[in-house]
């Protein structure tokens, strides 16, 4: 044998002197030990923290009314409708792709629509949300333009707020709208993963929540958010899989069916935890609904998070996250959702008692 | 054949050639872009932001079915395959296959994308 074959008769270095089957048991040993506890992490995560606690009793459910296609529409049906809205009358709102915004009497009866292409006052490029505020205002996000505007309820143009960029009071895809009970305005700006919140006049005030993928007030792709009169809100944290709820002050507030869904495959039939989340309606009582995009239902959750009832859309289109987002009358007994991928809105009575119990 | 003949012949199929070119209609230029993992609204529709944004295109048109986002040109106009890479990565997907091609408006295509009229 050659010399140089040998190195570490050449440099003096100890020999490992531990037998080589003694060796291999060892390094199996950390490989199982890493296998367990990666186990056991995942079933933890998989086996409490994501899943929705379901309700004791729950007498409420959810029954089909039908679907409004907007056949009498003047503008023509429904085209991939998005943001939806009822304002304190019961009056129902909707945006769609045909660059408009459209008010129901909460009976299905056509009363206006307003909007159309372009870059000025009452045009669009895009809008993909509406909130109706206290006083009967009415809000549009556009998604391409990165502003907000206001309207009275007859389509009136009153102003505007927002343009792109970065800064407090900019957006980048301004997905949700939502107003409180001052009239404040709160934006889910999508691409920067923050809600902003605007005074009634559409002064900037401040942003809630910041981006990230863990923990309380990361936020990831928001799309939806719901303000309660007092200012408490709860957010569509669509690409955190969850709900994420804010105090007033914009402290962090809790989170609902929270999980670490995108470091595994997520089911696309879960019964409890949810599937991008892209839109959430708070009725009397607290009782929450939310548009499970991902997983094609609508959730029924008691004020304490509690799983109450779902519906599903019947053969719904696997390849499109649908209903997108949603809305509860003022009684809490009526359910409208905009189907995205159906050109349709979904409307839904609650059965039972509207706050769940 | 002399030369004049050759001549003659040439040059009849030149202009046969070059009015055929004048007069001939091509549909508008477009590129196919095939994107993986289009489901959600809102990201379809940020995807289109990013690509509307680019100088050359006219209109943009995803079919979520397909997994495919076509781009319409301005007549005349261009675009550089890494652009469009680059305003598909912008917009948080992976731009897989791009053809350029032509075709009639992305417009039209809509509908059928979407499984027809309800």
């Amino acid at each position: 044998m050659n010399r140089s074959s040998i190195p570490n008769m050449q440099n003096n270095e100890p020999i490992d002197q531990t037998p080589r089957r003694a060796r291999i048991p060892r390094i199996l040993l950390g490989a199982l030990l890493l296998i367990v506890v990666f186990l056991a992490g995942t079933l933890l995560m998989w086996g409490t923290s994501w899943k929705i606690p379901r309700a004791a009793i729950a007498s409420s459910g959810y029954q089909l009314v039908g679907y409004w296609v907007g056949a009498d529409l003047p503008g023509g049906k429904f085209d991939r409708p998005m943001g939806i809205a009822v304002a304190p009358t019961g009056d129902v709102y909707v945006v769609d792709a045909r660059k408009r915004v459209v008010r129901w009497g909460a009976t299905g009866e056509f009363k206006v629509e307003w909007g159309r292409d372009g870059k000025g006052p009452g045009e669009f490029s895009n809008p993909v949300d509406v909130a109706v505020a206290p006083d009967g205002s009415v809000y549009v996000s556009d998604y391409d333009q990165d502003r907000v505007q206001k309207f009275t309820t007859e389509g009136k143009f009153l102003r505007q707020f927002g343009r792109s960029g970065t800064g407090g009071g900019e957006f980048d895809a301004p997905a949700g709208l939502a107003v409180d009970g001052a009239g404040a305005v709160y934006v889910a700006d999508f691409y920067h993963h923050r809600i902003q919140k605007f005074s009634a006049d559409g002064t900037w005030q401040k942003v809630i929540g910041h981006p990230g993928r863990i923990g309380d007030g990361a936020l990831h792709y928001p799309t939806g958010v719901h303000a309660s009169a007092d200012g408490h809100l709860l957010v569509a944290d669509a690409y955190n899989y969850q709900l994420q709820r804010f105090a007033p002050d914009g402290r962090p507030a809790g989170r609902l069916g929270n999980h670490l869904f995108w470091l595994w495959p997520r089911p696309t039939d879960s019964a409890a935890g949810f599937n991008a989340p892209t839109g959430v309606a708070v009725g009397p009582g607290g009782v929450m609904h939310v548009a499970d995009s991902g997983n094609h239902r609508v959730v029924m959750l008691s004020e304490n998070g509690e799983y109450l009832a779902e519906w599903r859309i019947p053969a719904a289109d696997p390849g499109i996250y649908s209903p997108t987002k949603i809305a509860v009358s003022p009684d809490g007994r009526m359910i409208y959702a905009t189907d995205y991928a159906a050109d349709r809105i979904i409307v839904l009575k609650v059965a039972g008692p509207p706050d769940g119990k | 054949m002399n030369t004049l003949t050759k001549t003659l012949l040439f040059t009849l199929l030149s202009l046969g050639l070059a009015t055929g070119l004048a007069f001939a209609q091509p549909g508008p230029a477009k590129v196919f872009i095939e994107v993986k993992g289009l489901a959600c609204p809102f990201c379809v529709q940020g995807l289109e932001k990013q690509l509307k944004k680019l100088e050359a295109v006219e209109g943009v048109n995803t079919s979520l079915k397909k997994g495919e986002t076509v781009l319409d040109l301005k007549s005349g106009q261009t675009v550089a395959e890494n652009e469009v890479r680059e305003a598909v990565k912008k917009a948080g997907f992976t731009a897989g296959r791009i053809r350029f091609g032509e075709g009639p408006a992305a417009a039209t295509t809509e509908k059928s994308v979407k499984g027809g009229e309800k």
